[in-house]
């Protein structure tokens, strides 16, 4: 379908399904609310307005997505492209904090990097992954980890990163293990997985973090920033997995500030 | 064999930052993860790193690998075995 007509033409299906998921989906709508109302400080009006195209803004991401995954072309403007050229021509591994913001899939179905790279995902998640979008996952040379709960996921992760591959973790979602970091975000305090920035500093190799920022239907702007070079300031490493998350929720801050309504954490992120 | 078993009790708690703990405190038998010494995945990651980087081992078959971070005893017969270092 993506083939023959541009994503805008199913839009007027995007604005209904968000009425029904806003209407279905309570603890979302309510999460993405607070996330306005106090995080943001914005009137109720002003606030609820916002859910609105916080939830139209996701609809159309997830399009574009599939609108890619389809064969249509995007342009992308990248921010810092030295970053990666330096990471991914130089020999050994190097990790990427992803997150919930911006459409960060679509980073990985838009362009091939010059290593191959494995992204730790959901067992859920990679069953559908397998199923669906397997080939051209192999095509961008991207390889799923899924997160097993024996915990033996970790032997890929190593091997994968020792092996001067990338490995792609989410810094932003509470799924690996129950060890938490805590870090304040837009004024409040939050927790943050602690898997993915100890998993950074006993590594001790170069860590970055891409935003897939959605300009229009035809256009992003991947933005790269480097958190680390793999040397920390702190002595031990939780010490230095705080410094890291630290840098990490910066960062979040900063491309928040710019695009405040492609937040995609559908729940009461400060009460995770 | 027994200097090899504190060589990794001292790695372990160094890189873990047990501060309370001693390798006395180690049972070489007893579980390392959840009921024994409690560590869990984070730390699973940290001990596959001590012994990359001290003893050269690289583990490829995830069924050995489980075994072997059972406890103290099974990890230095595994990096008695298969250290490059």
């Amino acid at each position: 379908m993506f083939r023959l007509m541009p994503p805008p033409f199913v839009y007027p299906i995007v604005y209904c399904w968000i009425i029904v998921s806003i209407a279905a989906h309570r603890p979302g709508r309510k999460g993405i609310y607070h996330y306005w109302k106090n995080r943001r400080i914005e009137s109720v009006l002003s606030a609820s307005k916002n859910v609105y195209l916080s939830y139209l803004e996701f609809g159309k991401a997830v399009l574009d997505r599939f609108a890619v995954w389809a064969g249509r072309h995007i342009d992308i403007k990248i921010v810092n492209p030295e970053i990666l050229d330096n990471l991914t021509c130089k020999p050994g591994g190097f990790i990427i904090l992803n997150s919930h913001i911006g459409n960060q899939e679509l980073a990985g179905y838009s362009f091939k990097m010059k290593k191959e790279a494995y992204v730790l995902t959901f067992t859920g998640d990679a069953k559908t992954v397998n199923d669906n979008r397997d080939s051209k996952f192999r095509e961008m040379g991207l390889h799923i980890i899924p997160v097993k709960e024996d915990g033996s996921h970790i032997f890929d992760m190593h091997n994968a990163v020792s092996g001067g591959n990338i490995l792609s973790v989410h810094g932003d979602r509470m799924f690996y293990g129950g060890r938490t970091l805590k870090a304040e975000i837009l004024g409040k305090e939050a927790s943050f997985p602690e898997g993915p920035f100890r998993t950074a500093v006993a590594e001790q190799v170069p860590v970055i973090t891409l935003f897939m920022m959605r300009e229009s239907y035809k256009e992003y702007t991947l933005y790269v920033f480097k958190l680390s070079d793999g040397t920390y300031k702190g002595t031990n490493h939780n010490e230095q997995a705080q410094e890291l998350l630290n840098i990490y929720r910066d960062k979040l801050e900063w491309i928040l500030e710019r695009y405040p309504r492609q937040w995609f954490h559908f729940y009461e992120f400060w009460k995770q | 064999m027994e200097e090899l078993k504190l060589q990794l009790k001292k790695q372990i708690i160094e890189a873990l930052n047990l501060l309370d703990i001693t390798p006395d405190d180690i049972d070489n038998s007893a579980p390392l993860f959840n009921e024994g010494l409690g560590l869990d995945s984070i730390d699973a990651l940290e001990i596959v790193m001590i012994l990359d980087k001290n003893y050269g081992i690289k583990f490829a078959d995830k069924e050995q690998s489980k075994l072997a971070l059972k406890s103290i005893d099974t990890l230095a017969e595994y990096v008695t075995e298969h250290r490059t270092k």
